[in-house]
């Protein structure tokens, strides 16, 4: 209720010399159908659909180092090789007056309104309603049969295994992680401070050996990620390991990524990919587990929940 | 109504030996209700007990009064305020447009933004709502799982639990109206009362986030904050903070993080090379740290498994400590988080501390608690089940809550360091001391402090220099803090008795 007093207040308010460009606030609504297109609707009867995107699939192998385990040793690097499909996901306009923007994603900024009640929109804070950093590899291709299908599994090269509770230089034929995160320094928002944080992982991975010097990820369970984080283990400076010994005990262990050159070369290189969104088909909910990957990172909440009464689309 | 009788009788009691020192009915009226809700009481409820003479009627509303606040939802937003504040999270938005808008008199509520809830906050507000155990905060099965989270750089509710209840909806399904506010209907989750892998508030997305863990810290900030919270060791750590980190506020509101000067720097950067060198194996044995280490360790274990989600697997540990008058050592081996909480409310330290928040918070800080007092207190925490409301009301009826408040004469450091900045001025460069803003002097600095500001004037060491142009009021604060042990900004005197009884 006050939402929407408050949409209708705003509607009367003089906009700044931006007035002509921006449409006044309005209300937004998101449709999600099983079989139908992903529709977000505006009060003034825009629409935008939702449109998904996917690159060819590339292999990448990273060097990573292991930093520090209380499993065993330390220090000695392995390469970790995986298969990765990258997408985007936007919201596309369908329906709008300014024909121009038919075709185009959606762009969204908040209004500031001072103290006379006049209101502003800052240009260069448009952001568009896009999700350009998404993958889908074959860490857990059970969770995702339909947009993980025909990705290998992701494998972990070591000469020297030891720093695992086994403590051998070969691989040992089986070896549980009982959480799998990568860190990364952002803020907390409890805090405010910057500080080094759990971004996204796996619980239960389990790795079996597939030569004496690989290893390979044969299942892993409950993905979970903030914001950087679809599938992929690796992406972040650093990871943090839960390692079941054979006592039932878990050590820990942390392994840096040492530079990602030939996964970012591969990304920038997809990034072509992204100018298709226009000409694609509609996607169709249910279709795929693409926005089962999307909502574990809670993307459609931040578009959709957060409080949009002086939000302005364009 | 034995216990309204009984509270009754004592109300009658404590009106009629009545001091200077104490608080009136009004007073009393005013004091509950601010204590219990964070709201005054309406012009009304003081017209309601004017119009009373009789001073077993007045007794009666009071108690009346009391029961009618306890229950009310400000009583709940007032817990949650009170608990996100001991838990140094974020505490939830209170809508100020909205509520400057009505006035003092006619708010019925402190927080119109405060129904927005989460497990944790949920939980909190259960305590006061459903008169829970105490105990609850660490020995809870069941939550509540909210779907509603506003912010992308936290785990949410469904996130966190969904490994344990894969039926949480794991894709939004329906239609988003930004025009609809009504939040979806919170998830009840219920767990086996032995349940390993869950331990009330420890096992919520929000205090793992608060206090949260990275390959180095090894879940010792949670273990920190668990020993502080519940068992109050302050748990200081000696490494001192960031040398960015200026302000002794910050350092207090979080110092669980000052470690985060040396293991939370930029990744990639020192943080290898640090462990190369081998700090951690030294830091694992300097006695210094293991004086705290030999606690946070084993209890950190038990949250190993468990990072932006909860894992299926309980992870062992123990709750290691030894006791402060006895030095019995105590060590409780641990099958998983679930035994953590259960262990804790069995300790008598827990107990202790606990009662402490509860007076703090009630009676006030400024009300010594003895030793006799608190034990007392100890047999009525225990005689009403540990009950929160009913040991609210057991504090709110004591004697002590109708005293006067006590203005404390103690200085304490937040009310010198803007002065000591000043001394920074000069002796900041000279190096070999650190900076007296900080707060984190020598023993042998203090001392020379003290001695040089007691100087008779024209000394050549006399400080500080007649040029600096030092208020006699600003000085005379300083010399007060030395002469009362000058305190530390973790409320610890640096001086002693027997540094003071030497003439500066």
């Amino acid at each position: 209720m006050l939402r929407a007093t408050l949409a209708f207040t705003l509607a009367g308010l003089t906009f700044s010399a931006l007035a002509d460009t921006v449409p006044a606030p309005v209300n937004a609504k998101v449709k999600m159908t099983a079989g139908q297109p992903v529709v977000l609707s505006f009060s003034d009867g825009r629409e935008a659909e939702l449109k998904v995107v996917n690159s060819r699939s590339r292999v990448v192998s990273e060097k990573i180092e292991i930093t520090g385990s209380d499993c065993g040793n330390w220090g000695m690097t392995c390469n970790y090789k995986f298969a990765f499909r990258r997408f985007w996901v936007a919201m596309i306009w369908t329906k709008n007056p300014d024909a121009s923007r038919l075709g185009q994603a959606v762009q969204r900024a908040f209004a500031n309104v001072d103290s006379n009640g006049k209101m502003t929109v800052v240009e260069s804070s448009f952001e568009e309603l896009i999700i350009d950093s998404g993958f889908i590899s074959g860490l857990i291709p059970k969770a995702y049969p339909k947009i993980a299908a025909g990705l290998p599994r992701h494998q972990l090269q070591c000469s020297d295994f030891s720093w695992l509770p086994a403590g051998t230089k070969e691989a040992p034929a089986q070896q549980r992680f009982t959480r799998w995160e990568t860190v990364d320094n952002r803020e907390n928002p409890e805090t405010g401070l910057s500080e080094n944080r759990p971004q996204g992982g796996v619980q239960e991975l389990v790795m079996t050996r597939v030569k004496p010097d690989t290893l390979e990820i044969t299942s892993a369970l409950n993905p979970t990620g903030l914001v950087h984080f679809f599938d992929l283990v690796t992406l972040a400076p650093m990871l943090d390991l839960a390692i079941a010994q054979p006592d039932n005990n878990i050590c820990q262990a942390s392994l840096s990524t040492l530079g990602t050159t030939e996964f970012r070369a591969v990304y920038d290189e997809l990034e072509s990919k992204r100018a298709s969104l226009a000409i694609a088909p509609s996607y169709i909910y249910g279709q795929d587990e693409t926005l089962d990957l999307i909502s574990i990172n809670q993307y459609l909440t931040f578009w959709f929940r957060l409080d949009l009464s002086n939000a302005v689309y364009r | 109504m034995k216990k309204l009788i009984l509270s009754v009788i004592f109300i009658l009691v404590s009106a009629a030996s009545a001091t200077p020192t104490s608080l009136s009915d009004a007073g009393f009226l005013r004091k509950a209700s601010l204590r219990i809700r964070g709201l005054m009481p309406s012009p009304e409820e003081y017209r309601q007990l004017k119009a009373l003479s009789d001073p077993a009627e007045r007794a009666i509303f009071l108690q009346q009064k009391i029961s009618e606040y306890l229950a009310s939802p400000e009583a709940e937003d007032r817990m949650v305020f009170r608990l996100s504040e001991r838990f140094q999270v974020r505490t939830p938005e209170i809508d100020l447009s909205t509520l400057n808008k009505i006035p003092a008199e006619q708010r019925t509520t402190i927080s119109p933004g405060a129904g927005a809830r989460d497990s944790m906050t949920d939980l909190f507000a259960r305590l006061s709502r459903e008169n829970l155990s105490w105990d609850y905060l660490l020995t809870g099965h069941d939550y509540n799982a909210f779907a509603r989270s506003n912010d992308l750089f936290r785990a949410g509710d469904h996130m966190f639990f969904r490994a344990l209840f894969p039926n949480l909806p794991e894709s939004p399904n329906g239609t988003y109206d930004s025009s609809n506010e009504t939040a979806p209907a919170p998830i009840p989750l219920k767990f086996e009362p032995d349940d390993l892998r869950v331990s009330g508030v420890l096992t919520t997305p929000r205090f793992l986030s608060r206090y949260v863990t990275t390959n180095i810290n090894k879940n010792r900030r949670r273990a920190a904050a668990v020993f502080r919270i519940f068992l109050c060791d302050p748990m200081f750590p000696i490494i001192p903070p960031p040398p960015d980190r200026k302000s002794a506020v910050l350092a207090t509101a979080f110092s669980d993080d000052v470690h985060s000067g040396m293991i939370d720097m930029k990744l990639g950067q020192k943080l290898d090379a640090m462990i190369k060198m081998g700090d951690a194996q030294r830091h694992g044995s300097d006695p210094r740290c293991m004086a705290c280490h030999y606690k946070l360790d084993p209890m950190g274990r038990v949250f190993q498994n468990i990072g932006l989600a909860l894992s299926p697997s309980p992870a062992p540990g123990k709750l290691t400590y030894a006791r402060a008058n006895t030095n019995e050592k105590i060590a409780i081996p641990l099958r998983g988080v679930g035994d953590l909480g259960q262990a804790l409310v069995q300790q008598p330290e827990y107990v202790s501390c606990q009662i402490d928040w509860f007076w703090k918070e009630f009676i006030g800080s400024d009300i010594p608690l003895s030793t006799e007092r608190k034990a007392d207190l100890t047999t009525q925490f225990e005689a009403v089940g540990r009950r929160t409301n009913d040991f609210i009301r057991t504090l709110v009826n004591a004697p002590e809550f109708r005293t006067k408040p006590q203005v404390s004469e103690t200085i304490s450091f937040p009310q010198v360091q803007n002065l000591l900045k000043r001394c920074d001025t000069c002796h900041a460069s000279e190096g070999y001391i650190p900076s007296f803003y900080d707060g984190r002097l020598s023993h042998k600095t203090l001392l020379g402090m003290r001695h040089r500001l007691n100087l008779p004037d024209g000394h050549k060491d006399k400080m500080p220099r007649d040029w600096m142009k030092w208020d006699v009021k600003d000085l005379n604060t300083v010399k007060m803090w030395l002469e009362q042990g000058a305190i530390s900004d973790s409320n610890q005197p640096q001086l002693t008795p027997v540094d003071l009884k030497e003439s500066p």
